[in-house]
């Protein structure tokens, strides 16, 4: 009993002489430590890869030491920060709930500096372990090597797990899980043996999402929480460049309808309010979190490309019956762009029903070389929007999506660069309220730094995909799509 | 060694081709100097020799086969040989490869020769990277090779000289497909990467940035230093400092490009890279619009619209249409742009030909400028055009009239790319 009275003793005295100490005679300075990528003052969930960073000083050494409430580690390195991650996963794990101080000393020109402290909340809801998202040159029109990948959130694992290498250089769109379940999951494979790829439980079906009464196969879309229906846009996208230099390209739709997919038998069904509606355009749908309603972006025909600043998307919604498979016959608008003088595009419903978070722009439908795009928080109890001024940065902010418990949200941010999109992560508390959002870690802090790829739509789910890019080139070469009425 | 050294020739060669050769070389000693009671343990060996050395596991067969059928031995050679034909199909979806790519990773070729005039090519695109213009300018006159992409390159150098017009038509055009390539999926790679250099001299940095994005992406490896300096290049123009420094960081990092990129870190660029910079940034448009990736006409017109003292995008403007057979754009172009000075002998026989087509009084006529020699020459062409047409002999027309825009406008055909 004696003895362990001391060890405890000893032990206590240790973790604070631990968190007071730092190299000696370490001089401190008053401007922010240029760590990237940028963790300062941020809240992460409890179960996250190690926030690895550099010091773009290039110092020839560094110690960071991290004071939670319970325990401590210490790490040295020299430019880079690399922390070892089963001590990081048992750090997080003792400290959830708690706040870490962060103090970082680096040695620069033989001397050392202490840079002044900043902090990690970790907060105990934990984000999805996966994330998929496409890798894709930010090419405008033109595409090569397009790969989907699956990252594990709680290590630095990445999985290939389509890549058009081996479908013919194919174009692929994005995939999408149904309600953050990777049991079932979505994407569009283009190219002249393409379909939707849709997978439930790794059966894979290759689908033609089109029939005589649609403008296009099925574009931008989503899942019904049954797995049951999809809701997709069809639209004729025309892309063409801005004159000036910095503001690239923008894509907007000449035509586009909505339309719902029955899976189970093979059939499109639209609704005359959103198909067919020569004045109006309706495209990015969703459903919502209890798949009554799909929410939707609409906007009045204009002259283009003349008029293209004038196209602005307000967000509406009609409801659905999947039992029936019929729709309501009215259009509730939830947030009017006529008001607001801004384009809403991709709708995310979170899970628990009580948000929409949207992404809005001047005009027109393609945020990701519109610089002023950010993210929106609707909250559909209350009608209030929330501009997540936190989360936000004077880049492109869009392709978002939801965690299961509706806390974290995760979304690809062309911030820094200006032009590869990355994926951001944002805790939103049980007030609603929005956290600084933080780069997914990657286990090189150098990595973004190099690489020439950008992060195509992050879609979070709890379990991993159950097919592999095998199976994908399988359904390609050798699959027969289905037709759709 | 001589196929290796032919290999070195292509334009996708890559040194970790090489490096399989000798791995399954030096395999293939290993197995020679293993002794005979243990040779067998080799085939455990095959699939961490792919896995290192990847096609280099066949060197190592061939060697084994000959080596073995000159003693006799039969079994090993087969059955390793099945084994090595099995492993790139059994794990090529690991590497996700196609099946043909399985069996050759890393090289991308098996055969390869040297291809001069792809050497020459490369020569003029280094040049013209250089600002060599009269070294172009004179690489393609020699060309005895009538392509669009020689033609790209000897239309670009004598726009930058200032004597397009007067050159134009000295040499093989391709319609207006020599003057900028048209970015299709079946474009071929060294055109994707030299498409960029025309729309930046022209300060068009969108489609500068469009073309050099797709020369990365279409490179070996989808890496190229040449495309990452001219996205610097075109960031900076722009004042886009974020990106830019995303550029400048990565060739920081690497020994050829470290001191360019020094000088061009922004805030502290050079004074050289400060007057270039100036320079470049009076050419960039100040108005927005929307254009079609092919609308190379409005692309112009809207330099044009900022600068109009821009000679280079003029140029481009009057001999986009004139290649395009668009007497009516010319004739517009040029009214807005040109009017008023004297016109040079493209443009002069450009205009006679616009003026009859419209039906121009004498006084409308008078106030172009032209010569009237031109006039005259035009009336031998007619007269000549009508005598060919009737005995069906264009040779004299053609060995006189053959370097003018009227015989141009009469005969020549596009070439699609």
């Amino acid at each position: 009993m004696k003895i362990s009275v001391y060890i405890a003793a000893l032990l206590i005295v240790l973790t604070l002489s631990g968190c007071g100490s730092q190299p000696n005679h370490a001089q401190k300075v008053s401007g922010q430590a240029p760590i990237y990528p940028d963790y300062s003052n941020i809240t992460i969930p409890v179960n996250i890869a190690p926030l690895n960073f550099l010091l773009r000083n290039k110092p020839n050494k560094t110690q960071v030491l991290l004071c939670g409430k319970k325990d401590t580690l210490t790490v040295n390195g020299n430019d880079k920060v690399i922390f070892p991650i089963k001590e990081w996963k048992n750090f997080l794990s003792v400290e959830a709930g708690h706040r870490i101080n962060v103090r970082l000393a680096a040695e620069i020109n033989g001397k050392w500096v202490e840079y002044p402290p900043f902090f990690w909340d970790v907060a105990p809801d934990k984000i999805d372990r996966y994330v998929t998202y496409r890798l894709i040159e930010p090419g405008y029109e033109v595409w090569n090597s397009l790969q989907i990948c699956e990252r594990d959130l709680e290590n630095f694992d990445e999985r290939v797990i389509a890549d058009n290498n081996q479908l013919g250089n194919a174009c692929m769109n994005c995939h999408i899980h149904d309600n953050r379940n990777a049991d079932i999951s979505m994407f569009h494979l283009r190219g002249k043996n393409g379909g939707t790829i849709l997978n439930k439980q790794g059966k894979i079906r290759k689908l033609t999402l089109k029939n005589d009464n649609m403008i296009s196969p099925a574009v931008y879309g989503d899942f019904h929480p049954s797995g049951d229906f999809g809701v997709f846009s069809t639209n004729v996208i025309i892309p063409e460049f801005h004159a000036k230099g910095n503001i690239r390209m923008e894509v907007y739709d000449t035509q586009s309808d909505i339309v719902v997919a029955d899976f189970n038998n093979n059939r499109m069904l639209q609704s005359p309010l959103i198909s067919a509606t020569p004045n109006s355009l309706e495209t990015f749908p969703v459903f919502s979190a209890d798949g009554h309603y799909i929410y939707f972006c609409t906007a009045q025909a204009v002259k283009l490309p003349e008029q293209v600043k004038k196209l602005k998307y307000s967000i509406c919604r009609i409801a659905f019956d999947a039992k029936t498979k019929t729709f309501g016959n009215m259009i509730d608008t939830l947030w009017n762009a006529r008001q607001t003088k801004q384009s809403a595009c991709h709708l995310k419903a979170s899970p628990d029903g009580k948000y929409l978070l949207f992404t809005v722009a001047d005009y027109g439908t393609f945020p990701i070389w519109h610089r002023e795009a950010d993210l929106r928080l609707l909250n559909l109890q209350t009608g209030k929007t929330d501009n997540l001024k936190v989360v936000n940065s004077d880049r492109s902010d869009t392709y978002h999506s939801w965690s299961s418990n509706s806390r974290w949200f995760i979304f690809a941010s062309k911030r820094g660069d200006g032009q590869y999109g990355k994926p951001y992560i944002a805790y939103l508390d049980k007030n609603g309220m929005a956290h600084k959002a933080f780069v997914l870690p990657q286990k090189d802090p150098s990595h973004y730094d190099e690489t020439l790829k950008s992060y195509n739509l992050p879609d979070l789910s709890n379990n991993k995909v159950s097919f592999s890019s095998s199976d994908i080139e399988n359904a390609y070469e050798n699959m027969k799509a289905e037709q759709f009425k | 060694m001589t196929w290796e050294l032919l290999r070195n020739c292509g334009t996708n060669y890559e040194l970790s081709s090489t490096i399989s050769l000798l791995g399954g070389l030096a395999a293939f000693y290993i197995f020679k100097s293993t002794p005979n009671r243990i040779k067998w343990f080799g085939i455990l060996l095959i699939p961490l020799f792919y896995w290192l050395f990847g096609y280099g596991i066949f060197v190592f067969i061939l060697l084994l086969i000959i080596d073995q059928l000159r003693g006799k031995q039969y079994i090993i050679p087969v059955v390793f040989t099945i084994t090595s034909i099995i492993i790139p199909v059994a794990t090529r979806q690991h590497y996700h490869l196609t099946t043909s790519q399985a069996y050759q990773y890393p090289a991308s070729s098996f055969i390869d020769k040297p291809d001069f005039q792809f050497e020459k090519l490369l020569a003029l695109s280094v040049e013209s990277s250089s600002g060599h213009w009269g070294k172009v300018a004179t690489l393609t006159e020699k060309d005895p090779q009538k392509s669009s992409i020689i033609a790209y390159f000897y239309n670009l150098s004598h726009g930058m000289m200032g004597d397009l017009p007067d050159k134009i038509l000295e040499t093989y055009q391709p319609g207006p497909l020599g003057l900028l390539i048209q970015l299709k999926p079946t474009t071929p790679l060294f055109s994707i990467w030299n498409s960029s250099e025309a729309w930046f001299q022209l300060g068009d940095m969108t489609m500068a940035e469009h073309s050099a994005i797709l020369g990365m992406i279409f490179s070996p490896k989808h890496r190229s230093a040449k495309m990452v300096m001219r996205l610097a290049e075109i960031n900076m123009i722009n004042g886009d400092t974020a990106a830019t420094s995303k550029y400048l960081i990565m060739l920081q990092k690497t020994w050829l490009y470290k001191q360019w990129a020094q000088e061009r870190i922004p805030g502290h660029e050079s004074e050289y890279v400060k007057g270039w910079l100036k320079e470049k940034r009076s050419l960039i448009p100040q108005q927005d619009t929307l254009r079609a990736a092919f609308d190379y006409q409005r692309s112009l017109r809207n330099l044009l619209q900022t600068n109009s003292q821009n000679k280079l995008a003029c140029d481009y403007l009057l001999c986009y249409d004139l290649l395009s057979k668009d007497i009516n754009a010319f004739m517009n172009d040029y009214s807005l742009y040109k009017k008023g000075q004297i016109p040079g002998k493209l443009y002069s026989e450009a205009l006679v030909l616009g003026l009859i087509q419209k039906h121009a009084t004498a006084q409308e006529v008078q106030s172009y400028y032209i010569y009237q020699k031109v006039i005259n020459d035009f009336n031998n062409y007619s007269q000549l055009y009508n005598q060919a047409v009737q005995s069906n002999d264009f040779g004299l027309l053609k060995s006189t009239f053959g370097k003018s825009y009227w015989f141009y406008y009469s005969f020549a055909k596009f070439k699609q790319s």
